[in-house]
Order: structure tokens, then sequence, then C-alpha cells
């Protein structure tokens, strides 16, 4: 008993020990998280609550009235649509498309190549992108080109300066950037799936269909949760493309939320309120990130 | 070795050279400024200023940066010695937040050795004080493509019926009247704040003021004026995003903007003088005094750089005879010292007429408004300028207008 008793002491002393070396191991690490990230998230979150007033600072907690403005800022609520948008955007359309491109391209001839091709618009930085795609919708840009020169004039217009259009311009670049990313994530996802249940259900006679449908695709499945969480963040966090190809058009209906913190706190100089609205956007992202840990929870559970 | 101590060595050798020894070598100051676009100049300012005594390094940043920047060093207690601000209520901001020092007694040394004008320094005062030293003073006036026009067979207008004149005659050439974009979202008070003054420049002041609503009388019948403009088909579309150049280019015939963008017609090809040539906008409502808007971009200094002589001595010689001829020469700009030639021959003809005429300066709308009401209301307009229907001018005024009352209410 008493041997025991001195054994756990002893157990303690080392795992204290262990414990501290490992703090010191990970102190460098600790500190600049802590200096570099939660230090300014938690300042953000206070600063949040205060009420700031230009070149003095933040004199006074207000408590939850910058939150309360977000609710009745009519901007705020047009960004927070705009972004549903982009989400679903970004949500289905990289992903179906890039599934569809890499089940298509999966062995066949020139594979290398054209995934290379497809990849390509990835390597580019999004506000050169959002440049380049800026004349392509241009009034003399080659979609309305395209459209006078095919008798299709009816058709042109100012894709980027009407609220209607220019959302859905927006995301047709953002996925033609987007779709090569998620297509080489699948790509990897398919190589790395075990041959001998695709070969078995072939065997049995299952239709290249069924195959798909009820063999590759529930094995692709932790790939799938992958790709769509990083589509689904991507969309919510939506700036650069939107920031340099609707810039200069002053519609809500280019705002998200992203864009609505950055005017806020640096354009309008609104630094508190910017703050809200970034805390609810950081809340919103934490909520898509615990999700993404409970799905895989669950897959991980009825896979067992 | 780095381009400081490059500076500060060819200023020593130049010191050497000229006999003079100076007591103590001015350490190199920095100024800080958003005028990112100008940073070459200022780059060649800087090797001049070197030379003699005075040596800075011009640090850019863009914009938005710039003002979180600068918001945050005062805040924080800190704020640079030397920067590059705005005048009107964005001035008024850093001198209610403490953070500037008043130039008077400098100004009035100027003054008095005929090196600065009491007009220049009328429009970087708050509350009767001076808190500024002059980096560029503009006036917005009319460029007009002398090949256009006389393409057309017009010369450059006197009252508001002539212009309406020329732009018939230049629209029946096939020739559009006027440049005029949203590019980089804050063009779009251009031709609201010239329209009102051309009408009714006491509704100008007042609107500032927040003494007149953004849906009175003088504010409907400007965006009148605008929209019979448009549908006339005098303006190009204001979607290009290459105003400066198209202008250049010549897609249209006349172009209003502040002659700092001159030296960016002369490097897209169209020479200030032999290219094209600029007209104060003629007044809409007869019988009112020729007016004028004008930019004044200030440089200040802090508190703390004030006590830094330094500083000081940069200050006074920046407004120098030498110092603004160098500045006119390679920037193109003029900071109103009387004793320096004009930077071209456009600005020389604008500052004789301002002088002859006695042309009255107006601060621009961007500085002469609070930021707050600025911002969403260039929005507005740039709404319409992309979409000028009588729907969409009666939608601006009423969103001007929510904005302009929540801001002046929260002041009362």
């Amino acid at each position: 008993m008493a041997a025991a008793v001195r054994g756990t002491r002893s157990g303690a002393a080392t795992r204290r020990r262990d414990f501290l070396a490992a703090l010191a191991f990970m102190a460098p690490a600790l500190g600049f998280v802590g200096v570099l990230l939660l230090y300014p998230v938690a300042y953000n979150i206070y600063i949040s609550f205060t009420a700031w007033s230009r070149f003095v600072g933040y004199n006074r907690l207000v408590g939850f009235a910058n939150y309360l403005h977000a609710l009745n800022d009519p901007n705020f609520s047009a960004a927070a649509q705009n972004t549903v948008v982009w989400v679903l955007a970004s949500l289905v359309l990289p992903v179906t498309l890039g599934l569809a491109l890499a089940v298509v391209l999966r062995g066949v001839r020139g594979e290398e190549s054209l995934k290379t091709v497809f990849f390509l618009p990835r390597l580019i930085a999004p506000t050169a992108i959002g440049a380049i795609w800026y004349y392509v919708y241009a009034g003399n840009g080659v979609i309305n080109t395209v459209l006078r020169s095919v008798g299709l004039g009816g058709l042109v217009r100012s894709w980027l300066y009407e609220p209607a259009t220019i959302t859905p311009a927006i995301i047709v670049t953002y996925v033609w950037q987007t779709t090569g990313l998620v297509m080489v994530l699948v790509l990897i996802g398919l190589a790395a799936l075990p041959r001998e249940p695709i070969e078995a259900a072939h065997v049995e006679g299952a239709s290249p269909w069924q195959v798909y449908r009820y063999v590759i695709l529930p094995m692709l499945f932790p790939t799938l949760l992958v790709v769509t969480i990083i589509s689904v963040i991507a969309g919510f966090t939506t700036f650069d493309l939107v920031w340099v190809m609707g810039r200069d058009y002053p519609d809500p209906s280019t705002l998200t939320l992203a864009i609505h913190q950055y005017w806020e706190s640096f354009r309008a100089n609104h630094w508190a309120y910017g703050a809200a609205v970034a805390v609810i956007l950081g809340g919103i992202a934490l909520l898509i990130t615990w999700l993404q840990v409970v799905l895989q929870h669950r897959y991980e559970r009825t896979l067992q | 070795m780095k381009r400081r101590e490059l500076l500060g060595l060819s200023a020593a050798a130049v010191a050497a050279l000229s006999g003079v020894s100076p007591a103590r070598a001015a350490a190199t100051l920095k100024l800080y400024h958003d005028k990112y676009f100008w940073q070459d100049f200022f780059k060649k300012m800087a090797a001049f200023a070197a030379g003699q005594g005075h040596p800075f390094d011009p640090t850019p940043y863009a914009t938005d940066q710039y003002q979180a920047f600068i918001a945050a060093g005062i805040q924080a207690g800190t704020p640079p010695e030397l920067f590059t601000w705005w005048n009107g209520t964005k001035l008024a901001e850093l001198v209610e937040a403490d953070a500037l020092a008043p130039m008077d007694p400098l100004w009035q040394a100027m003054i008095a050795a005929g090196e600065a004008q009491q007009s220049v320094a009328d429009l970087l005062k708050v509350d009767g004080k001076i808190y500024a030293l002059p980096l560029a003073v503009n006036y917005w006036a009319v460029a007009y493509n002398k090949a256009l026009f006389a393409k057309a067979g017009v010369a450059p207008p006197k009252t508001w019926a002539d212009l309406m004149d020329i732009c018939a005659k230049l629209k029946a050439a096939g020739i559009t009247p006027f440049n005029a974009t949203i590019q980089d979202g804050w063009r779009g008070f251009i031709w609201f704040e010239e329209l009102l003054i051309r009408t009714d420049p006491d509704a100008y002041a007042k609107l500032n003021a927040g003494q007149i609503a953004y849906t009175s009388e003088p504010v409907k019948k400007v965006f009148q004026i605008w929209g019979d403009l448009y549908a006339k088909g005098y303006f190009t579309p204001a979607t290009s995003n290459e105003e400066f150049l198209d202008f250049a280019r010549g897609k249209a015939a006349m172009y209003l903007i502040g002659d700092w963008a001159y030296v960016n017609l002369r490097q897209d090809g169209l020479q200030p003088g032999s290219g094209f040539e600029a007209f104060i906008m003629p007044n809409i409502t007869p019988g009112l005094p020729p007016s004028i808007i004008v930019e004044a971009a200030p440089l200040v200094i802090s508190k703390k750089g004030a006590q830094n002589p330094d500083v000081m001595s940069f200050a006074k010689w920046w407004m120098s005879t030498p110092a603004a001829t160098e500045w006119a020469k390679d920037a193109s700009l003029s900071i109103g010292n009387p004793k320096v030639p004009a930077p071209n021959a456009v600005v020389a003809q604008l500052q004789e007429t301002v002088a002859r005429d006695h042309v009255k300066t107006i601060t621009r709308y961007w500085e002469a408004s609070p930021s707050d009401i600025v911002l969403p209301a260039v929005e507005q307009f740039n709404k319409f300028m992309v979409n000028p229907t009588p729907a969409v001018a009666t939608a601006c005024m009423a969103s001007i207008e929510r904005t302009a009352r929540n801001y002046w209410s929260s002041k009362k």
C-alpha cells in the first residue's frame, strides 16, 4: 500500500516534470500563438463592445450596441444574404464540377496535362484573376465581343455594374479558379481508395453508375467532407475577387460579410462596429468547424 | 549602402563642395503619405532635399491602411512627426484630437517674404489657426481637348448657354462632350458638387453644414440637370476604369478634374498647353460670382514633430522658393508660392484667371462635408452615374438624406 502511494507520488512528479518539459518545448509556439493570434482576437472581441471615437480610442463600453447596429444595418443584412449565396454557390458548384471532372479525367489519356490545365488558375493570385476577369466582363470585353459577333447583341450588358449580374459573374470567376483544386483533392482521394471493393462490385455485376454511387462515393466521403469544409469557409470569407471586381460598383449586391467588415473598419473608420462584424464572421466560421468535427465523428462511428 | 545613407553622404558632399559646413547635420526625417502614385516624385524631391541639407525619406501607404496607421498612432499618443492628410473636416478631426501643431508663425513669415499666399493658408485653417503646410493646391477646372474642339469648330464657353451649345455641336460631330467615370469608387461627387455650386453655392455650404436636406429643391435641381445631360448622351460610360487614358485618347472632349491629373494626361500622351487647355465651368444661375473648386492637400506636423528643430526647419524649407520650384518641376504640382513659376501652361492660365477675375475658391465636397456622410453619399452618386434615371435619383437623394439625418442628429 505504502509502495503504491509512493509510486503514485513519483508518477505524479514524473508527469509534472514531463509536462514542464513539454511546456518548455511548446513555449515558443505558445508564445507566438498567444501574442499573434489569441491576444488580437481577445482584443478584437473587447473593442466590439466599445464605442470608438476617431483618434481618441475605445473610450467607453456600450454592451451589445454594435451588434444591435449590425442587425439594423441594411448593408449588414445585404452582406449576410450575399454571403449565403456565396456559401451555397461555392459549396455546390466547385465541388460538383470538381468531382465530375475528377471522375471523367481519371485514367483517360492526357490526364496529367488536362489536370494541369484545370489546376492552372489556382496558381494565380485571386486579385490578379479579378483584374483579368474585370476585362473579360468589360464593356468591350471578351464576353460582350463574342455575344455581338454571334448576333446576340441583345444580351450585351455591363456585367459588373448591374445588381442582377454582378454576383453571378464573380461566382463564375470563382468557380473557374477553384474547381481545379477540388478536382486535384478528389483525384488524390480516389487514388487512395482500396481496389478490392471496387473490383468485387464489378465481379458482382454492378453497373459503372452503381459502382460509383454505392462503392466509390461512400468511400470518398472523408475527402468530400474536407473539400466541402474548405469550400464553405472560402465562401464565407470571400474577399479578394469581390473587392477587385466589384469595388467600383456602389451597390449592396457586391457586399459580403468580409467586405462589409473591411469597409466599415478601414474605409469608414468605424472600428468598433467593424470589430463586431468580425466577431460575428469568426463565430460563424467556428460553428462550421464545429459542425465538421461532429460530422466526422459521426462518420467514424458509422464505420465502426 | 542604403539609399538613405547615400543621400546623407551626398548632402554632406554638397555641403563640403559649396563651402558651407552645417553646424549639425539634420537627421533624415520620415515623411508618411498615401499618395503612392506620387512616390517617384517624392523620391526625386528627397534626393534634391538631401542636397539642400533637409534629408527626408518618403514612406507610402495605401489609403485605407494609411488612415488606420495614422489613427492608431494618434490614439497611442505616438503619431508620426510629418505626414500628409486632407483639409476641411478631416483636418478638423485631427485638430479636435489635439494631434497637430499650428503653423501660424511660419506662414506669417512666408507670406511676409512673398513666398506664400493668404488664400492658400485659409484653406488649411481650423478655428482660425493654420494647421498645415501645402503639399499641393489644385484647381478643379474643365480640361478640353484642343484638337476635338477644333474639329467641332467650338471655342471655350463664357456662359452655361455657350457650354450647352458646345455640347450640342460636339455631339453632332460624333464627339462625346464629357469624360466622367466612377473609377476607384470615389469620383461620384465631382459633378454633383460642381452643378450645385453653379446653381446655388449657398445651398452647397448649407448642405455641408447639415442645414438643408439632400431632398431639398437645390439638390433635386442638380440631379435634374445632371440627368438631362446624361439623357442627351453628353457623358462617357461611367463604367470605364481608364479615365485618364480615355480623355488622353480623345474619347470625350471635356474633362472636369483636379489639375493634379494633368501629369497623368501628359504621361498618357496629351500635353498641357498643346494638347489640352482648361476653363472654369460657367455658372448656371446668372449673376453668381465666379468661383472654382479647390483642393488643398496638406502636409501636417504633429505636436511632437513641432518640438523637433529638424522638422521645423524642413517645414520652412518645404515652403521656400527653391523647394517649391523643384516640386513644381517633377510632380507638376503647385503649392501656391507666388515666386514659383506655375508647373505647366494650363495651371499657369488658371492661376492667372483666378487672380485676375477674383475667382472665389470653394472647398471640395470630399473635404467640406463630414466623411461619415461623404462615403455613403459618393456610393449613391456613383449609383446614379451608372444608371442615371429620375427614379434612381430620387432613391439616391432619399438614401443620402437618411445617412445625413442620422449623422447630424448624433452630433446634437
